[in-house]
């Protein structure tokens, strides 16, 4: 929940405020996840002393899994490196990104380029296994605080307290990235990219530098979204392509779409009401399988992409700019003029 | 023209040209805009006046020749770059920010220390120069009587209003040198007089006007020189009064009387 809302506020600086599409957005959130996963891998053997091993076998795999259930040191140490790395990482990539975009001037090529790009990027992933296992994944990402079950103390250490607290940070990173954002977006720099995106041509006769703003939209966008992918990593416990195809960028421009554009609350409006219809169906597909014998709960499961396309079809019709409408700049200079309406009063 | 120190000039076009697919739109064009003066640039339709103003603002790049603004060759230079010379330039069907408020259209014209993503997170860094500008910017939109609808979006007001928040951004902005390309055109009359009136009033805070306009009885009252532009070339430049009287000028606007 909260790392596609992470992903929805990262898409929506880009597109929304930016007017950049990026039809790669599994590609950064992939890029973070496998970084993440290869990289916790070999740190826990570095700093457990263990000699460095394939990071694909099982031995290795469970080997991992036990450091993770009993070092928290090099649990928690891996675990922020990699987020480090992989936000790095990530914005590096943004910033390569940026940079056919600044070559193309007409923006749907961007978005072209990146589709391709975040495909070749799952196709590598997948066939070649010395990147990332290939098509089984990189396995066994323990929960950063799965060594509270091996300790004493009550109530932490039982089976629900780690993934709570898990979801907790989380939580707390969405949160983080939403005042980013809101901060970020009503600023002269949120100013300076809707100027962009109205119209590059006339915000560049104003004096702007239309390709570093470009590039620079880019790179916040990227590093948020493989921030996603270390996030998620490790709540899931698998780096697999599986999980990083365009089907997924698209589900988060539908979330984008469903909250509306330049809008920071709409885009968490947005995950929110995708996510619940996700957990909705699965909750359903699960109460089908018990109570209704002979049916097959697939057809539950599977209706959330019905669900979601009609949701999105009634919203383009009736509400084309998205359940919440684009927000204002919001900055000081409004009040400005507020305290003369007062005086004149 | 007279000979006088270079530093007079605050533009200067050298034997500048332009093509579009074999088509000469503009054809060696050389021509020098006084510091402070309102110059007029005009000529029928595609004679190529947009096409020299779209290279003088950097827009588009010559095919040959030089540009110089304020002695400094800038030929070549990339878009943002003229701005940052003081170089203004305003379209003839208006480019604005239509998805922006007039406030926030009026505030884009001018530096910000959060215009740095960075800088743009720490409000402290910033939070001055906003109020500063914006108290500029209440000033400037009271005076072209849009500071009631400051709130609006840019595409919910008027032509008209329009036409008034383009030359609010050009006080706001406070460039040297002023590209109007059509100011007045499409303006309901009892505009124009307003119109004109901050014409001058950007003249007298020693700023430098170059207008192309087709209502010449507006504009040769203001001008203090004027171009004739003709099928890409320069045929005639004086002041208003000669450029009257030349019969080379009412030969290319097709014979028509032209005041």
């Amino acid at each position: 929940m909260g790392i596609y809302i992470i992903l929805t506020l990262s898409l929506n600086l880009e597109y929304g405020y930016g007017g950049q599409p990026n039809f790669g957005q599994a590609l950064f959130y992939g890029m973070g996840a496998f970084m993440t996963a290869i990289l916790t891998s070999n740190l826990l053997f570095v700093f457990t002393h263990h000699p460095l091993a394939n990071i694909c076998t099982i031995t290795s795999l469970v080997q991992r899994e036990s450091i993770a259930a009993s070092n928290p040191v090099a649990t928690l140490l891996a675990w922020a490196i990699s987020g480090l790395v992989s936000v790095l990482v990530g914005a590096l990539i943004g910033f390569a990104a940026s940079y056919p975009a600044l070559r193309v001037r007409e923006e749907w090529y961007l978005a072209m380029v990146l589709l391709v790009a975040a495909q070749i990027f799952t196709i590598i992933f997948s066939y070649d296994a010395s990147l990332g296992c290939g098509f089984d994944g990189i396995a066994g990402i323990s929960n950063p605080f799965a060594w509270l079950t091996s300790t004493s103390i009550p109530i932490l250490n039982s089976n629900y307290a780690f993934p709570s607290i898990y979801a907790g940070v989380i939580a707390l990173f969405a949160y983080l990235c939403y005042t980013l954002t809101e901060r970020l977006t009503n600023s002269p720099f949120g100013r300076q990219l809707k100027a962009v995106r109205d119209d590059w041509l006339a915000a560049s006769t104003l004096g702007k530098n239309v390709n570093a703003i470009r590039a620079q939209v880019m790179v916040i966008g990227s590093a948020m979204a493989s921030l996603a992918g270390w996030l998620y990593v490790y709540y899931i416990g698998v780096a697999n392509t599986a999980d990083y195809t365009s089907t997924f960028t698209f589900s988060i421009w539908v979330m984008m779409i469903l909250g509306g554009y330049a809008n920071n609350r709409g885009a968490i409006t947005g995950a929110l009401v995708l996510t619940l219809i996700n957990e909705l169906t699965l909750v359903g597909s699960t109460l089908v399988q018990t109570y209704i014998p002979g049916f097959n709960p697939n057809i539950v499961n599977y209706s959330k992409y019905l669900l979601e396309s009609l949701l999105l079809l009634i919203l383009l019709i009736y509400r084309p700019k998205g359940l919440l409408k684009e927000s204002r700049i919001r900055t000081p200079a409004y009040t400005v003029f507020k305290d003369g309406e007062k005086n004149s009063e | 023209m007279g000979r006088r120190t270079v530093s007079e000039w605050i533009l200067e076009t050298q034997s500048v040209s332009k093509s579009y697919g074999g088509v000469k739109a503009v054809d060696q064009v050389t021509l020098r805009v006084k510091k402070g003066s309102v110059t007029a640039l005009i000529g029928p339709n595609g004679s190529g006046k947009s096409t020299l103003f779209n290279m003088i603002s950097g827009v588009d790049k010559p095919d040959g020749g030089r540009i110089l603004i304020s002695e400094k060759d800038v030929t070549g230079y990339p878009l943002h770059k003229f701005f940052q010379m003081g170089v203004y330039r305003t379209f003839q069907n208006p480019r604005l920010f239509f998805g922006m408020s007039v406030l926030e259209n009026t505030l884009l014209t001018v530096k910000s220390p959060g215009d740095n993503p960075l800088t743009a997170l720490l409000p402290s860094k910033w939070l001055k120069r906003e109020l500063n500008i914006a108290e500029q910017a209440k000033e400037i939109l009271e005076m072209f009587r849009l500071s009631e609808v400051y709130k609006n979006g840019a595409s919910e007001i008027s032509g008209g209003q329009i036409k008034l928040l383009q030359l609010a951004m050009v006080l706001m902005a406070n460039p040297r040198l002023v590209l109007l390309d059509e100011p007045i055109a499409g303006v309901s009359p009892h505009l124009v007089p307003i119109i004109f009136n901050a014409l001058l009033r950007i003249r007298e805070q020693g700023k430098t006007l170059f207008i192309i306009e087709h209502r010449l009885h507006e504009l040769f009252e203001v001008a203090d020189w004027v171009y004739v532009m003709g099928r890409g070339r320069l045929i005639a430049s004086g002041q208003p009064s000669d450029i009257i009287k030349n019969d080379r000028v009412k030969e290319e606007y097709l014979g028509s009387s032209i005041v």
